[in-house]
């Protein structure tokens, strides 16, 4: 009997061990997933700021905007800030596609939208830096901060931070989420610089 | 007959584990393959995407084909997302010119899959902004706002039919110039077909 027991307890442990190594590898790959993403929603992040750059020079403006048309908040006024902190999102109806048909329509639309928050929104959970699921007509799925339809939140948040030095613009990107209680983050940080020295 | 009955259900219970062991493992590896072989198809799109510009002059109303030109614009790259063997599959085709006014040949290198074949893409899309080159001639005259090229990737992958992941992207070009001599509105595609003797 006590043979029966020792051998009994032997196979549980190693049951137990190869469980939990399996349940730690399963853990691995979906954080490596989560950590993908947010590379790739960081980056798209800084990429939106590097289009904006680019959509200043090639329209003659001050690459940091100026009181005619500013891409940097499409228009609404709303300068670019030393220090600020924004969030980056795809504009709602721009999904552009390459169809003949939405040549015209597209023609005049910038497809990022860069919207300053309060620096201490970015610390805290607030639904502005949430990224939502959106399947858009086409049902195509993608991460944003706008709401389409039926839009579902997802684990990511996402914020731009910018810090202008002369003529070098270092750009900070941040995804955060929670993984089962974990607060977890990517940071990826860029320099642009002014070297095309747009219009001063 | 107890010690018996006790060892088979030990077995049955030791069994059923295993079995579950063995699926997790497969399923964790599935998992693996799926999200390294998307890192990697990410990776190199948005390299070629940062060398290259879009080939507005081909632009296609395919979300499902993207179009790129080298920055001295004798190279076109197309990249391709194509039903094949109850899946979709990412093919490129390369090809090449020594006149920057003549279309190209077709392509010379194709490349079947450039995506692991262990990779299932369920769906890629490729979206491109702005959808008329801004370096034409035509982008310049007008007063609307040009924007500098970008592609957006839009994909889900799947693996082993039971997980899927998606996945999303954007990159800008980083080619400043007008590349392509050919204008898709003022040049006849006929004429610039003639005069390259294809």
């Amino acid at each position: 009997m006590p043979e029966i027991l020792i051998g009994v307890s032997v196979l549980a442990i190693a049951i137990i061990t190869a469980t939990n190594l399996i349940v730690g590898i399963t853990r691995s790959n979906r954080a490596n997933m989560d950590d993908l993403t947010a590379y790739y929603l960081a980056s798209e992040a800084i990429e939106a700021v590097r289009s904006v750059r680019d959509t200043q020079w090639m329209n003659n403006l001050k690459w940091t905007g100026d009181a005619s048309y500013n891409f940097w908040s499409r228009g609404t006024g709303i300068d670019f800030e030393q220090g600020g902190t924004y969030i980056v999102s795809r504009k709602a109806g721009t999904q552009a596609f390459a169809s003949a048909d939405a040549l015209t329509a597209l023609r005049s639309s910038a497809p990022w939208q860069i919207s300053k928050i309060k620096a201490v929104e970015k610390d805290s959970p607030v639904t502005k830096l949430h990224l939502f699921k959106v399947a858009n007509l086409k049902q195509f799925l993608h991460l944003s901060h706008t709401t389409l339809g039926d839009s579902l939140d997802s684990k990511f948040s996402r914020y731009v931070s910018i810090e202008l030095v002369d003529k070098a613009m270092e750009v900070k990107s941040t995804v955060k989420w929670s993984d089962k209680g974990n607060e977890r983050n990517v940071t990826l940080s860029t320099v642009l610089t002014d070297w095309k020295s747009g219009p001063n | 007959m107890i010690s018996i009955a006790l060892f088979m259900i030990f077995l049955t219970t030791l069994f059923g584990a295993y079995s579950s062991l063995i699926g997790s493992q497969k399923d964790s590896n599935a998992v693996r393959v799926m999200y390294s072989g998307a890192r990697d198809l990410f990776a190199q799109l948005s390299e070629d995407v940062r060398l290259s510009t879009i080939d507005y002059f081909n632009l296609v109303a395919d979300k499902h084909v993207l179009q790129l030109l080298s920055k001295d614009g004798l190279k076109q790259t197309v990249y391709r997302v194509v039903d094949k063997d109850g899946g979709k599959r990412m093919e490129k085709s390369v090809s090449f010119r020594t006149d920057l006014k003549c279309p190209f040949p077709p392509g010379i290198e194709i490349i079947e899959n450039i995506a692991s074949n262990k990779l299932e893409i369920a769906d890629f899309n490729f979206l491109v902004t702005p959808v008329v080159d801004p370096y034409s001639h035509d982008s310049s005259e007008n007063k609307e706002p040009q924007l500098q090229p970008m592609v957006t990737f839009l994909a889900e992958f799947k693996s082993a039919g039971k997980f899927s992941f998606p996945l999303q992207a954007s990159v800008s070009s980083r080619v400043y110039t007008k590349v392509d001599e050919r204008d898709r509105i003022n040049l006849g595609g006929d004429q610039a077909v003639d005069s390259c003797g294809i």
